[in-house]
């Protein structure tokens, strides 16, 4: 903005000083250039990695109202254009935790998949700018993951119009659940609390698996049976219509080979076939075959350096390498961890310390999570006709060194390079 | 000031003129309420009400008057008390309670009142306690004469988190809502009243995210009413004003944020109506002014700041017919001040409510 005030302080000076000479029209084009809209901007980079296999060089990336307008090779970075080393498509954080507080669970019930978490996203949360300023720029906002079956999620940009709606990618829906001690360690005993609903939640894994099963099995069995019906019972038949995408969060071993193997089940059972994603698969280094056999897709969580994960999961360095290796789509996210280190820009750092290339960790930052998201469409890659989400970077992508210094989403700079 | 012959403040009722006969009230300022000041302006009061206001002229010759130095104005009006409610304003087996009617709560000989009196609040709208989806029916009270001005004045809807509770249902905002709206959507008894406008509502919403839902709500129903206790209010300003709801805001405190203050600016810049509640943490009476006195700093007219505790909170409350002004066929609920109203080191020395001297300073 800086840049656009003093090219007006110029305009308006101009104007003035050289209206009678005749310079009228001329310096009312420059005036009228550096009025143009806010979603309208010139960003020239020695690299542009477009996210499609190609790294085009010395180029002009032009914006316009919100949308890639060009790609221009081989180009000088003109006057009054945002003048950077690298630019990528914007990063899709698949997993984050922004607004998910206590108020976005609802406790009462352990099935909920017809529950959308939108109501309870606020817009206002200052986690947002913060996101987007560190080159997110879309995110999957799902609910916690204390119930489980806990709801439908949202797509959505880290920045732009102050409402829910405004900010939302049709997205193919995907309803959010977990395997683990997530949905079942925190409740309480049949004691202690009479008044309350806890003592009908799960308090084991067995207990989590069980609630899964069954409300699988009652969906299916409700549409013979009315007594078997119960509220969501038509979303849990469209997952298994592979209508609506499920998302599992399983972080060890067991809970993985829970979430796949209750697919396979299903499929047994004539009942469908799953369209699954698992989040905060840490330990899927263990059994990627697994995850091809069901064509299962990964959310990975942060790398914790120690490699101790939650839920008593151990994750390698090397996590993301061998899955992509086996052939398994994968994307990498924040889990809503808010340490600078556990960003997504870090964790791409760190798959590629771990083997991965950097065209794969941009695609695991960009479009692996887009169509995991089923929003491939508009965002993921640097493209004429895609949204102009775009991260504008110090030095080369990912690299310790090098730093997010710029940020465009819709068009619209929420974090100046200059 | 002519010296009222007072023995305790429970006698003080014996000054309310009797009904054939009136009393001629003066004061140095007479703070009108519609932003005029009138100069040694006179208020007639008969039967409690008053039924002129104007120059020496509305005195007949030879009558008596009682002189007062000072700043006379309307009793001003607290958009949410419940001193002498306590623990009757929540049920906590049951979070939604549409036609319970929190009028029936009311003790207006609870000692906690009169220290609202003192302070010029005379008028007290009692809302149910924060902890339920649909908190019940408020009711606009004035303590000092133990009267119900409206009963059902409003019907009390939580779109906030202070309306949910971990242990039962619903413990979430998109479970809240979805069941708000299945409960509006089927109408009847005081939802069906709020959703034909006969009935406003007062929807709790705190948060800038809680009042958008709360719009959203009010839009989806057709209601109307205020949101009570956003306090950021005026960062929604635009489409607080294009949902035609009016805002309650918390009173202000001492050491308010300069958000929440410019937040008051940027509702009146809007054209958005609000007032003030007196249940500022410590819930003290001095809140309303305390208010005024910080919306002022924060840049608010002073008259718009006043209109929010008087004129502007009477019409929120929904008794603008009888109070919040000094006019001809209102209530005389008056506050004589050692100052202006609107400066904090003016002190009340006198309050009628209804016409009766309740409250003289604390001289007796």
């Amino acid at each position: 903005m800086l840049r656009i005030t003093a090219t007006r302080q110029v305009a308006y000076r101009v104007t003035h000083r050289f209206t009678q000479l005749g310079l009228w029209a001329c310096t009312t084009l420059w005036a009228g250039a550096a009025l143009a809209q806010e979603n309208d901007w010139t960003v020239h980079a020695k690299r542009v990695y477009t996210g499609s296999g190609d790294v085009v060089e010395n180029a002009i990336v032009r914006v316009t109202d919100g949308k890639v307008a060009a790609i221009l090779p081989g180009r000088s970075a003109p006057q009054n254009s945002l003048s950077v080393e690298a630019v990528t498509a914007g990063m899709i954080d698949a997993s984050v935790r922004i607004n998910a507080g206590v108020w976005s669970v609802e406790q009462s019930t352990e099935v909920q998949p017809q529950r959308s978490v939108a109501d309870s996203i606020d817009v206002f949360d200052y986690r947002w700018l913060r996101a987007a300023r560190s080159g997110v720029t879309t995110v999957y906002i799902a609910p916690l993951d204390r119930n489980v079956v806990g709801g439908t999620g949202v797509a959505m940009k880290t920045a732009g119009a102050d409402s829910v709606d405004g900010r939302r990618l049709e997205s193919k829906p995907i309803v959010r659940g977990a395997i683990g001690t997530d949905p079942s360690g925190g409740n309480s005993a049949a004691f202690g609390r009479p008044t309350s609903f806890f003592n009908r939640r799960p308090t084991t894994r067995m207990g989590v698996e069980w609630e899964w099963r069954k409300a699988f099995y009652d969906a299916v069995a409700a549409q013979r049976l009315p007594e078997r019906d119960f509220e969501g019972a038509d979303v849990m038949r469209d997952i298994l219509a592979g209508k609506v995408r499920l998302c599992i969060q399983a972080w060890a071993t067991q809970d993985i080979r829970t979430a796949v193997f209750l697919k396979e089940e299903m499929m047994r059972e004539g009942f469908g076939e799953i369209d699954l994603v698992i989040d905060a698969a840490a330990e899927a280094w263990k059994e990627p075959q697994l995850l091809v056999r069901t064509k299962t897709s990964v959310i990975l969580p942060p790398h914790p350096g120690s490699g101790r994960a939650r839920d008593g999961a151990f994750m390698s360095i090397n996590t993301a390498k061998v899955l992509v290796d086996a052939g398994v789509p994968v994307a990498l996210s924040s889990h809503g961890a808010r340490d600078a280190g556990e960003r997504l820009a870090a964790q791409a750092g760190l798959a590629m310390r771990g083997g991965l290339t950097l065209e794969q960790a941009l695609a695991a930052v960009t479009t692996t999570p887009a169509r995991i998201l089923g929003i491939e469409g508009r965002v993921g890659t640097v493209e004429v006709g895609k949204d102009a989400d775009l991260v504008l970077w110090s030095g080369t992508p990912f690299e310790a060194t090098a730093r997010v210094s710029g940020v465009l989403v819709d068009g619209v700079l929420v974090h100046d390079p200059r | 000031m002519i010296p009222i012959p007072l023995t305790s403040l429970a006698l003080a009722c014996v000054l309310a003129a009797p009904a054939d006969h009136k009393t001629y009230l003066s004061a140095s300022h007479v703070h009108v309420g519609d932003g005029t000041i009138l100069e040694n302006g006179v208020v007639v009061v008969e039967g409690g009400k008053i039924t002129a206001v104007g120059g020496a002229d509305l005195v007949p010759d030879g009558h008596a008057v009682q002189k007062h130095e000072g700043h006379l104005s309307a009793g001003m009006v607290s958009l949410r008390d419940a001193a002498g409610v306590g623990a009757e304003g929540l049920d906590r087996t049951r979070n939604v309670m549409p036609d319970a009617d929190l009028a029936w709560a009311f003790d207006p000989k609870h000692p906690d009142w009169k220290r609202l009196t003192r302070e010029g609040v005379t008028s007290v709208v009692i809302v149910p306690r924060s902890g339920s989806l649909i908190g019940g029916l408020t009711a606009v009270v004035k303590p000092a004469t133990e009267n119900i001005v409206k009963r059902r004045s409003h019907l009390h809807v939580s779109l906030s988190s202070s309306g949910l509770s971990t242990l039962r249902y619903p413990t979430s905002y998109p479970s809240a809502i979805a069941e708000l709206d299945s409960l509006f959507g089927e109408g009847g008894g005081a939802i069906g009243a709020a959703k034909k406008g006969e009935l406003p509502v007062l929807i709790e919403a705190r948060g800038k995210a809680e009042v958008q839902r709360a719009v959203a709500f009010a839009k989806r129903h057709g209601l109307k009413g205020s949101l009570l206790g956003p306090s950021l209010a005026g960062e929604l300003a635009e489409s607080i004003k294009a949902s035609g709801l009016d805002v309650i805001l918390v009173g202000f405190g001492a050491g308010q944020t300069t958000r929440s203050l410019a937040s008051a600016s940027l509702l009146s810049a809007a054209g958005v109506s609000f007032g003030f509640t007196t249940e500022s943490p410590g819930r003290d009476p001095v809140t309303l002014r305390l208010s005024v006195a910080a919306a002022m700093r924060g840049g608010l007219d002073a008259a718009v700041a006043w209109r929010a505790v008087t004129a502007d909170a009477a019409r929120i409350a929904g008794v603008a017919d009888r109070v919040g002004t000094i006019a001809a066929g209102k209530d005389a609920d008056l506050v004589l001040w050692s100052g202006a109203p609107t400066e904090l080191a003016s002190r009340v020395e006198s309050v009628w409510v209804d016409g009766s001297h309740v409250y003289d300073g604390g001289k007796n």
